[in-house]
C-alpha cells in the first residue's frame, strides 16, 4: 500500500473523528451518545495513531525526526495505557492521560508550525529533517498535523463534560 | 457508567469506509517521464562529512562524477576546474526557496567567468513534498547543468553532504576550497564564485 493511500485513510478518519468530538462538545445529544464510550474511543484513536506512525517508519521507511520521537514518547505509552484502562473500565485514568496527551499536542503543534515556517532554521538535516513533509493527505495534511489532531481528539474525548443527571 | 458498543461499531464502519475511499482516491502516480534518479560513476576519494567547525576536506580533491540529467543527457564533471556545486533536495523547504533565486543569479551572471555551476538533484523521496524534482527544476526554469544522483544519494555522500542545501566550491585544480550548508544570500553566492575563481 502506498504512503499516500495510508495518509488519506488516516486523514479521513481523523477528520470524521474531529467532527464527531466537536459535535459532542457542543451538542448534548451527541455527547450522550459518545460519552459512555469516550474512554474506549480515546484508546482507539491513540492506538490508531501509534499504528499509523509505526507504519510510516517501519513500512514506508520515513525516519522519524527528533520531534517525532518526542511525540511518540507521549503517544505510545498513552495508547497502551488507554487500551488497558478501557478494557478494565478504569475511568480515573482520564485526567492524567489527558495531561500526557496535552503535552504531546503541544509538541505536535510546535512541529506543525515548524513545517509552516521553516525559516526558523536555515537548512534541512540530510537524514531526518523535522521540516520535511513526507506525505500531504488532500494536499495539505502532514504527519505532524495528523499527530496533533490525534492528540486533540484524545484530550477532547477524555475531558468531555459530564452529562447532566436527570432528576427522578 | 453504562458503556454503549454502538459508537465503536460506528468507528468500525468508518474505518472500512475510509479505507475504501483512500484506496479509490489515491490511485498511484503516473509513471514519471523524466529520470529522477540514475546510476552515477564516482572516481576519487570521498570527502569527509562536512564539519562547519573545522572542515577536514579543505584542500582535498573533489571526486569526479558522471551520470545523466533529467532528460537522460550525459553529464560528466570529471575535469578539475573552478566550480560551485549546489546540492538540492526537492522536499527541503530551504532548497525550494533557494533554487529559483540561484537560477536568477546565474542568469544575471553573478559567477565569475570561468567558474562553472553544477546542480545536483539528490535525496529523492517519491512520497515526499515537491516530487518529482524534474518538474520542480522545470517549473523554476533552471536551464543549467543538472546531475541526477542515484537512489542512494551516492554523489551527496561522496561530497560529504550533511544538510540541504549544500554547497561545495573547488578551485582551478579541482581541490575543495570551501563547503557550507543552508541557504545563501546574494552576497554569499557571489563569495562562493570568488572563492572558486581564486
Amino acid at each position: 500500500m502506498e504512503p499516500d493511500t495510508v495518509a488519506t485513510f488516516f486523514a479521513l478518519l481523523l477528520l470524521a473523528g474531529s467532527v464527531g468530538v466537536a459535535a459532542a462538545w457542543v451538542a448534548e445529544p451527541v455527547r450522550r451518545y459518545l460519552a459512555p464510550s469516550s474512554l474506549s474511543l480515546a484508546a482507539v484513536v491513540a492506538a490508531g495513531a501509534m499504528g499509523g506512525s509505526l507504519w510510516f517508519s517501519e513500512r514506508a521507511g520515513y525516519v522519524p525526526c527528533e520531534l517525532c520521537w518526542y511525540q511518540r514518547a507521549a503517544m505510545y505509552p498513552l495508547a497502551i495505557a488507554l487500551v488497558v484502562a478501557a478494557a478494565r473500565g478504569v475511568d480515573r485514568i482520564r485526567l492524567p492521560a489527558a495531561g500526557v496527551a496535552g503535552v504531546g499536542l503541544t509538541i505536535a503543534l510546535y512541529h506543525v508550525q515548524l513545517q509552516w515556517f521553516p525559516d526558523q532554521g536555515s537548512f534541512c538535516d540530510a537524514t531526518n529533517p523535522c521540516t520535511g513533509r513526507w506525505v500531504e493527505a488532500f494536499g495539505w495534511m502532514t504527519i505532524p498535523q495528523m499527530a496533533a489532531v490525534s492528540f486533540a481528539l484524545v484530550v477532547g474525548l477524555l475531558t468531555l463534560p459530564p452529562i447532566p443527571q436527570e432528576s427522578s | 457508567m453504562t458503556r454503549s458498543r454502538s459508537p465503536l461499531v460506528v468507528v468500525g464502519v468508518l474505518v472500512v469506509v475510509a479505507f475504501a475511499i483512500a484506496t479509490l482516491v489515491s490511485g498511484g502516480d503516473d509513471p514519471p517521464s523524466a529520470t529522477e534518479t540514475a546510476p552515477v560513476a564516482i572516481e576519487g576519494a570521498a570527502l569527509a562529512p562536512f564539519d562547519p567547525a573545522d572542515d577536514p576536506a579543505i584542500g582535498s580533491p573533489a571526486p569526479s562524477v558522471s551520470g545523466v540529467s533529467f532528460d537522460d543527457a550525459p553529464v560528466a564533471v570529471t575535469e578539475p576546474g573552478s566550480r560551485v556545486y549546489g546540492f538540492f533536495a526537492h522536499w527541503c523547504p530551504h532548497c525550494q526557496r533557494e533554487l529559483p533565486i540561484v537560477e536568477e543569479w546565474l542568469d544575471e551572471g553573478l559567477l565569475p567567468t570561468g567558474v562553472g555551476f553544477v546542480a545536483i538533484s539528490t535525496a529523492v523521496e517519491p512520497g515526499a513534498d515537491n516530487h518529482p524534482p524534474s518538474a520542480w527544476f522545470e517549473q523554476v526554469g533552471y536551464d543549467g547543468t543538472v546531475l541526477v544522483d542515484d537512489a542512494d544519494s551516492s554523489v551527496a555522500d561522496a561530497f560529504g553532504l550533511t544538510a540541504f542545501p549544500y554547497w561545495v566550491v573547488t578551485d582551478a585544480d579541482g581541490d575543495v576550497v570551501f563547503r557550507t550548508t543552508g541557504g545563501v544570500d546574494r552576497s554569499g553566492f557571489i563569495a562562493l564564485g570568488e572563492l572558486a575563481a581564486g
